[in-house]
């Protein structure tokens, strides 16, 4: 009869064998506790293995990408309206070059990589400002912001 | 590469409402979650309980503060979601379901029903922290290192409480045997 281990040790064979398993590794019947020794490591690791199979298992691709859409749906609208959507890229067309640059070269591009997810309307809308109009929005702003005396 | 500053950036997106941020939380982890499911749903409602879970945390993302990990948050949702589909379940039904599945078994993705089964009973049955640390290592497929930091402990304590968790799995899963035998 096998001499009872203590615990710790037992417990360094199980984390190696339950490593074994988890890397694919075929373990024989004897070291997993078939031989009847019931208090060892190998015996526990039988457990480990019958867990393991349970548990790794992945979800159906269909039901992945059904579930995927309607948790999406679910998620809340942070309720913007649309004067603060379009405001938020054009103070940023004003004031970030390298946007405004990017922007005037490929809108769409530029404003899906920053982050912004306007409406096909918002992005007409930005689409046909040209640069000129822009320089003339910043004079306007600077009009107003003069007469409220914040200059 | 998955980093935890990548992670809070998506959390902030979905928070305003991004979809595709919260799209790319969801492909992280959905197989996670699901897993853990496996674990301890019949086969037949796991994808009935994720299907919840992911809906819940969609629906309260914007309440999450960040005082625990994103990771932790979702799986005390888990655990919720779990405990509401038993407590809609009677016990006298999941009996019935164990003596019919040990009656008639039959391979499946999970193996053998009825196993599958007594080994869901056994790791509801557990102590919490023993629970745990079965799913972070069989469930997840962290390693032990990974355990052991997530947890807080160091690698030869996550090796004992794993090995004490099994240990205290296996007893279980002898116990609830025992009465399918008994009652059978």
């Amino acid at each position: 009869m096998a001499k009872r281990k203590d615990e710790q040790t037992l417990a360094g064979e199980l984390a190696d064998l339950t490593d074994r398993i988890f890397a694919g590794e075929q373990i024989d019947g004897a070291t997993l506790g078939d031989a009847g020794d019931a208090d060892q490591a190998g015996d526990l690791a039988n457990t480990v293995q019958k867990l393991k199979t349970t548990s790794q298992t992945t979800p159906d691709s269909a039901f992945a990408i059904r579930l995927r859409n309607l948790a999406m749906a679910a998620l809340p609208q942070k309720k913007e309206t649309v004067s603060e959507r379009l405001n938020e890229v054009i103070s940023r067309l004003v004031g970030d070059e390298d946007f405004r640059n990017n922007f005037f070269a490929s809108p769409e591009t530029t404003l899906q990589r920053a982050g912004y997810q306007l409406s096909p309307a918002e992005i007409a809308a930005l689409k046909e400002m040209e640069p000129e109009n822009l320089q003339e929005w910043m004079t306007d702003l600077d009009e107003r912001i003069s007469k409220s005396g914040l200059l | 590469m998955w980093t935890l500053e990548h992670e809070k950036k998506l959390i902030e997106a979905a928070q305003q409402g991004n979809q595709a941020a919260f799209g790319e939380l969801y492909d992280h982890y959905l197989t996670k979650v699901y897993r853990r499911v496996c674990a301890l749903v019949p086969e037949t409602d796991v994808e009935d309980v994720t299907q919840e879970i992911f809906i819940s945390v969609a629906r309260s993302i914007g309440g999450f503060r960040g005082r625990s990990s994103f990771s932790t948050w979702i799986y005390r949702i888990t655990k919720r979601r779990v405990a509401d589909y038993y407590r809609k379940r009677e016990r006298q039904v999941e009996q019935v379901e164990l003596e019919k599945a040990s009656q008639t078994p039959s391979e499946n993705s999970l193996g053998n029903t009825a196993d599958a089964l007594l080994l869901q009973q056994a790791l509801r049955a557990l102590p919490e922290s023993h629970r745990d640390i079965i799913l972070l290592r069989l469930a997840d497929g962290l390693p032990f290192q990974e355990v052991a930091d997530r947890l807080g402990i160091k690698l030869g304590a996550a090796k004992l409480r794993f090995y004490r968790a099994i240990e205290a799995c296996k007893g279980k899963i002898a116990e609830f045997d025992a009465e399918v035998t008994y009652f059978g």
